[in-house]
């Protein structure tokens, strides 16, 4: 609040560096002022409105001008007086400019007489005008920035909502991801099987092609081949049991004489046979003419290697057919030879076997069977004694 | 006078706030509460010159031929303006 008592005042607001108190109008001018000249009050007035920017070419663009005030005699009481003069300039978030000054006459009571005063205020926006222009005109190369400020605010507000948001369609990719993998493994396994149906039937017929290279080594040294599975069977026999084994060894080499003549014969077949084939296609290249010798070869060369791998199957399957004979051969050998025995000791075949695996010779045992038979109970009772 | 760390003499004041008063009496019936005070981001430079006049007046005394010339000036803070050039500095545009 403020309150005032004078006798004359004037003040002047506007732009521009204001103007002398001698030009004024008579209702306005005061004491004996001469016209050009002025006051002291005026001519100090005139330096001080002329100070600072304007002397430096740049006006300012708001200005309170209170250039003179003579008064005779005023009371003025003042309570709390505030003059604020601010600058504020914002642009977006980019920019908050505030400046500023305040006045505050909290309680003042004074007289004065014969007084002259005088009061400016200047604010040049330049500066301010110069930054929100480089502000607007870095954004105006960079509108992306007003995108991203404009929807800051927003992203703030939303932020939550939108991670939730977020938090969903993770855990949405998240599924499809897994689903799609799964697919692809699906599809992945799909593909191995494939693979392994193919190499599988590639094995199968590697295979097949192993197996027809191997009959047709088999052609070739068939004898040998047979007379080695021949051998092991009759390795394999003799580890069986040592008695049965001499037989074994026995019913082997027969066997190996045996199998070694079926694959000479058999040689010696495929040989009558190639001998044969090539003399018949030798037979049907002389009667087709010396242009088909050519054909008649490969015919008889057929001939051979389709004789030779049925030779050599026929000669594994009897080898096999041997081996097997033979063991069961041997078993029988040794089941005979034990009941023999059995027989001479006048002894049960298990009382024998017990004999057997406990070191009991049955000539120091005293049977106690049917007959005064050796039984096991008998042959138990003697290792223990 | 009183000045904030990097006051730029050569650029003229945002804001600028003075006055001056000559009286051939002046008397102040009890102490007067006067404050200026200023806020924002700024740089400011005030000049307080008295004659005749101390810079805290007594009441009821009475100052003859007593004069005062106040002036602030406020400037942005170097900070807010402090990259622009010499050659980016605003010019008058006005004709």
């Amino acid at each position: 609040m403020a309150r005032t008592t004078t006798k004359s005042s004037q003040r002047r607001a506007g732009s521009g560096s204001g103007r002398s108190a001698s030009k004024k109008t008579e209702k306005y001018r005061f004491a004996q002022n001469v016209d050009g000249q002025g006051t002291v009050a005026e001519r100090e007035y005139q330096r001080y409105a002329t100070e600072g920017g304007d002397a430096m070419g740049e006006e300012p663009d708001v200005v309170l001008d209170v250039p003179v005030v003579k008064v005779d005699s005023i009371h003025l009481e003042v309570d709390n007086l505030r003059a604020r003069v601010s600058l504020q300039a914002k642009v977006l978030d980019l920019v908050n400019l505030n400046v500023g000054v305040g006045v505050q006459l909290g309680k003042v009571r004074l007289d004065i007489k014969g007084v002259e005063a005088q009061a400016l205020v200047k604010v040049r926006l330049d500066h301010v005008a110069a930054i929100i222009d480089r502000v607007l005109t870095t954004l105006d190369r960079n509108p992306e920035l007003v995108k991203s400020l404009g929807q800051a605010v927003e992203d703030v507000g939303a932020g939550a909502g939108e991670t939730l948001g977020g938090v969903g369609e993770a855990a949405e990719d998240v599924g499809e991801g897994a689903g799609q993998a799964v697919g692809e493994i699906g599809e992945g396994a799909g593909e191995a099987v494939g693979d392994v149906g193919e190499g599988a039937g590639q094995a199968v017929g590697d295979v097949g092609e192993g197996a027809g290279q191997a009959a047709g080594q088999l052609a070739g040294d068939a004898g040998g081949a047979v007379q080695g599975l021949t051998e092991g069977a009759g390795d394999a026999v003799g580890g069986a049991t040592q008695e049965a084994g001499e037989a074994a060894g026995g019913l082997t080499e027969g066997a190996g004489d045996a199998v070694g003549g079926l694959a000479q014969g058999a040689g010696d077949a495929a040989g009558g046979l190639t001998e044969g084939a090539g003399d018949a296609a030798g037979g049907l290249a002389q009667g087709a003419g010396d242009a088909a010798d050519a054909r008649a070869g490969a015919l008889a060369k057929a001939a051979t290697k389709t004789m030779a791998k049925e030779i050599g199957s026929a000669a594994s399957d009897e080898a096999k057919e041997l081996g097997l004979a033979a063991t069961r051969g041997a078993k029988r050998l040794g089941e005979r030879r034990r009941h023999r025995r059995a027989e001479q000791h006048h002894a049960t075949e298990a009382a024998m076997a017990a004999a057997g695996d406990l070191g009991v010779d049955l000539d120091e045992v005293e049977g106690t069977g049917a007959d005064g038979r050796i039984t096991v109970k008998d042959v138990r009772q003697a290792s223990a004694d | 006078m009183s000045s904030q760390p990097g006051h730029d003499a050569r650029r003229p004041p945002d804001i600028e706030i003075g006055g001056r008063a000559r009286a051939r009496s002046l008397r102040f019936e009890e102490k007067p509460q006067a404050k200026v005070d200023f806020h924002g981001d700024y740089e400011a430079e005030t000049v307080d010159e008295r004659e005749r006049l101390p810079e805290h007046v007594e009441p009821e005394v009475t100052y003859r031929d007593a004069s005062v010339r106040w002036h602030t000036s406020v400037r942005l803070d170097r900070r807010l303006r402090g990259d622009l050039s010499e050659d980016e500095r605003p010019r008058p545009s006005r004709d």
